[in-house]
């Protein structure tokens, strides 16, 4: 079994008044070498919309949480590094 | 079912390491399939001509180990025949976190992906952060305070 997999399956599409709603997920598994363990994650990816009158539109499912969180994680660390820097 | 169960040739034949390797894939096979594509998409929900489909993120975490052994004494009595012992066990553990993440909405007007923000991991980030700097900064400011203080000592002395 490979270490590190990245999958992207396509969910059961669902149609209304004619238009045809097709989501994405991405499915990431890691197994840790030497050990018995086992991650999983999966997220959904985008969602493409086929309208009637055959005209196509990808929209991308953006997880706003984690954009938030990754954020807060990149100012709480530049904040740390400036207020290292000023206080030397 | 071996002839002499008395008399293994070792650990592996005891166990059957192969065996519980198998029940541990099926076991880790299962668990990850909780957060197979299945679990990303709920079952849409259609109101009033608009279809809404929730949206998940599913991480699942599973930890395995097992371990055996056997071992035999060579002293061998009149009545007794050597001695065996041997003994196994396994564990694990594992934990699957959901959340939402987005909703699809579809109605007349078209389709659109409406984000769900979690404000109570975000609100605790953003404590533990802030406490984080500001327990950094007073740490910071006592070191100055001291060297400070080192200093002018060693100026009068």
């Amino acid at each position: 079994m490979p270490i590190f997999t990245v999958n992207t399956h396509h969910a059961l599409p669902q149609v209304i008044g004619g238009t045809v709603i097709s989501p994405r997920s991405q499915h990431i598994q890691a197994q840790l070498p030497f050990f018995e363990l086992h991650l999983a994650w999966s997220r959904p990816l985008d969602v493409t919309v086929l309208y009637p009158d055959g005209q196509q539109q990808v929209i991308p499912i953006v997880d706003v949480t984690r954009v938030a969180l990754i954020g807060m994680f990149l100012f709480g660390s530049v904040g740390a590094l400036v207020l290292r820097r000023m206080m030397r | 079912m071996s002839e002499n169960p008395t008399s293994p040739s070792g650990p592996a034949d005891i166990f059957n390491l192969n065996a519980m390797a198998d029940f541990t894939q099926g076991a880790v096979d299962r668990f990850l399939d909780a957060a197979a594509v299945d679990a990303v998409y709920g079952e849409p929900v259609v109101h009033e001509g608009q279809m809404i489909i929730p949206t998940a993120e599913v991480i699942s975490v599973l930890g395995v180990g097992y371990g055996g052994g056997g071992g035999s004494s060579e002293s061998e009595t009149e009545n007794k025949g050597p001695d065996y012992g041997s003994g196994g066990g396994g564990g694990g553990g594992g934990r699957i976190f959901s959340r939402p993440a987005a909703i699809i909405v579809a109605d007349a007007s078209g389709v659109r992906v409406e984000p769900v923000v979690d404000v109570t991991k975000l609100g605790l980030a953003a404590l533990t952060a802030f406490g984080f700097m500001i327990g950094m900064f007073f740490r910071m400011r006592g070191a100055k305070h001291l060297e400070s203080e080192l200093r002018q000592l060693k100026d009068l002395g």
